[in-house]
């Protein structure tokens, strides 16, 4: 089944750039999203950084879930945190506009801004290299799993009108 | 007793950098250092990789403005294939750039300065950002966004969705543009005419409030050096060229040093010194030497090297322009106005190729393997000239690689830049916002690129300090 724009109420963007190593972590995770919930009314992007004129996208969808990697977390440990949360937790990474920032931007030019949650994955390496750590290997699996699960749930709670 | 500012980090720039200003005996500023801290790392990084894989390694150089490697990269593999690529192929890959100059100087105006410009230079860093915009003027923020992303939609439309497309390979590109997309692109013209007129209207009263920074912000004498279209010598009929064309250098009174040499010479025009206090290099002029050879890149120096823009309204509003000095505009503050201007002529440019009957052709593509061992790709990117120069082997494996970026043309008149304004606004041995603002913001007219600069892959914080001369740090601010 194919979904139009207006019908997708999840966004789920991967953050990070995939020639920084475990950097990468987050468009691996989408591009393998992409693939596993293509029948969903699910949209998802990758990105190396978080730009503007996503403020648009976010403000369209229900909820939106930003993977990215983490330099604060240990190596391989897994996060999802509401965004609020980010407010008092070092950031993620140093990309310009971050999650809290973007949300604010569709919430202040658009009206309104999504749910929104970030899954960060703890790093172990962003040396030049285009692959994950096998740290990071070793939690891809789950960390996909996990956002497929948070994707599914929240698309069929719109369809029976529970967001 | 000798002092020393710092700015650590500048904010709102691509990257992050550092600034140290240098206080004599008397207090007064002696020196000003513009450092970049990341380390280079591409140049390496790609050494020993096949080099049809280089445009889509190159693009993620930057995540702002990934076409710009991505096209530099492309032309220099053409030169390894020695292919002359069909036309058609040449006019989309056109557009993808032109598409890249909008979505990378709407980021620069509207999102990055027009805090400065709209709220001015002493106003409270807190509401001093994109949210206090949306807060003054609501309808300029939402043209910034709307723009980028007119850009954006362009270049997803053209190369597909990802940030760092792979429609563009050595040869040409990968699949012909269709009609229905054509029209989509289309589509979105008048939207972009619209924002750039009313930008263009806005900014040309707003910036008559910053006549005191316009004089000296960067207001120094330098070289320009852009590419121009081939023409004649003597002819004075040169217009915008942002894909390909040849180099003109025009020096501080507008005469031109330097015409139509084949970008491919670069290096027997363009030295490359290297600081230690910076990562980022110190290209100039070879005829001149360094640091004498100073030049500049990007939109104001385009705009002072070229005859005329080559469409009608860039041409208005580039008369216009010319007309804010007799001869070249010297002040680095006008590369905003540059920018605007060079948005309009890109929104032309890509409704007038988007017309032209072959761009639906299906030939896109020259197919061959490695028929030269040296190739020299060079492109305009919305900050500058940006060079990619490879070297392989016959298997066709990078044996070197050597990036000269826009950000790194202009590191000499950036130095100059935050002199120039350190002087003129640091009055005393205290810290001011106003002072450090204006700092920050001359930087910030160049808009540089310091992942793209320094081709490392990443971002890293910057920092302002104050030392004496005995180098002891005695003040020091850290913001963003």
């Amino acid at each position: 089944m194919s979904w139009s724009e207006a019908e997708r109420h999840v966004l789920i963007i991967g953050i990070g750039n995939p020639m920084r190593g475990d950097d990468g972590v987050g468009p691996a995770v989408a591009e393998r999203l992409e693939q596993v919930l293509a029948s969903e009314p699910v949209r998802v992007m990758a990105c190396q950084q978080l730009l503007p004129e996503m403020a648009d996208d976010l403000s369209r969808v229900e909820l939106a879930v930003f993977i990215d990697a983490s330099c604060d977390l240990t190596p391989g440990e897994v996060r999802c945190l509401p965004v609020e949360a980010l407010l008092d937790v070092p950031q993620a990474s140093t990309h310009d506009f971050d999650p809290p920032g973007l949300l604010r931007l569709s919430k202040q030019i658009y009206g309104r801004s999504p749910r929104a949650m970030v899954v960060a994955i703890g790093a172990e390496s962003f040396e030049f290299e285009e692959k994950l750590s096998p740290t990071v290997m070793k939690v891809f699996d789950a960390v996909v799993e996990r956002v497929r699960q948070i994707a599914i749930t929240q698309s069929v709670g719109k369809d029976a009108g529970n967001a | 007793m000798a002092r020393q500012i710092v700015i650590d980090p500048v904010t709102r720039i691509e990257g992050h950098a550092k600034i140290t200003i240098l206080l004599d005996d008397q207090g007064a500023v002696e020196d000003a250092l513009f450092h970049v801290t990341q380390f280079r790392g591409f140049e390496k990084f790609v050494e020993g990789r096949p080099f049809h894989e280089m445009p889509a390694v190159m693009a993620r150089i930057c995540g702002i403005c990934p076409v710009s490697h991505l096209v530099a990269s492309a032309k220099a593999c053409d030169a390894l294939l020695a292919v002359r690529i069909p036309e058609t192929a040449v006019k989309l890959r056109r557009l993808l750039n032109l598409a890249q100059f909008v979505q990378s100087h709407a980021l620069s105006f509207f999102h990055l300065s027009s805090p400065d410009l709209l709220m001015g230079m002493d106003a409270d860093p807190a509401q001093r950002n994109i949210f206090g915009v949306i807060q003054q003027q609501p309808e300029l923020a939402r043209d910034g966004v709307r723009l980028r992303q007119i850009g954006q939609k362009i270049i997803e439309i053209l190369a597909g969705k990802r940030i760092h497309p792979s429609w563009v390979v050595p040869g040409g590109v990968s699949n012909p543009l269709t009609a229905e997309r054509r029209e989509q692109i289309l589509a979105m013209i008048p939207d972009a005419f619209a924002i750039i007129h009313r930008t263009l209207d806005w900014y040309k009263i707003a910036f008559e409030q910053f006549r005191d920074e316009i004089r000296v912000f960067g207001n120094i004498p330098s070289l320009f050096l852009g590419l121009v279209t081939e023409s004649e010598p003597g002819e004075h009929n040169a217009m915008f060229e942002h894909y390909d064309g040849k180099f003109r250098f025009v020096d501080e009174s507008g005469n031109i040093v330097l015409d139509q040499v084949d970008p491919a010479r670069y290096m027997d025009y363009i030295g490359e010194a290297v600081e230690p206090h910076s990562y980022l290099k110190s290209p100039y002029f070879k005829p001149k030497g360094y640091p004498n050879g100073i030049y500049r890149v990007g939109p104001l120096a385009r705009l002072n090297i070229i005859d005329r823009c080559g469409t009608p309204q860039a041409d208005r509003e580039w008369t216009e322009f010319r007309a804010l000095r007799r001869g070249v505009v010297l002040s680095s503050f006008h590369y905003h106005y540059a920018r605007l201007i060079e948005i309009l002529y890109s929104v032309e440019t890509i409704q007038r190729l988007l017309n032209e009957p072959d761009i639906l052709s299906p030939k896109v593509r020259a197919e061959a393997g490695v028929n030269a061992l040296e190739g020299v790709g060079v492109s305009e990117a919305p900050r500058g000239l940006l060079i990619h120069h490879y070297k392989i082997n016959e298997q066709g494996l990078l044996t070197w690689a050597n990036m000269i970026i826009a950000t790194g043309h202009n590191n000499l008149a950036m130095n100059q830049s935050v002199l120039q304004v350190a002087k003129h606004f640091v009055v005393s041995e205290k810290l001011t916002e106003g002072m450090l603002n204006r700092v920050e913001a001359v930087i910030r007219c160049y808009d540089p690129c310091l992942s793209c600069s320094t081709h490392a892959a990443g971002k890293m914080p910057l920092q302002i300090e104050l030392k004496n001369s005995r180098g002891e740090v005695i003040d020091e601010l850290v913001r963003g």
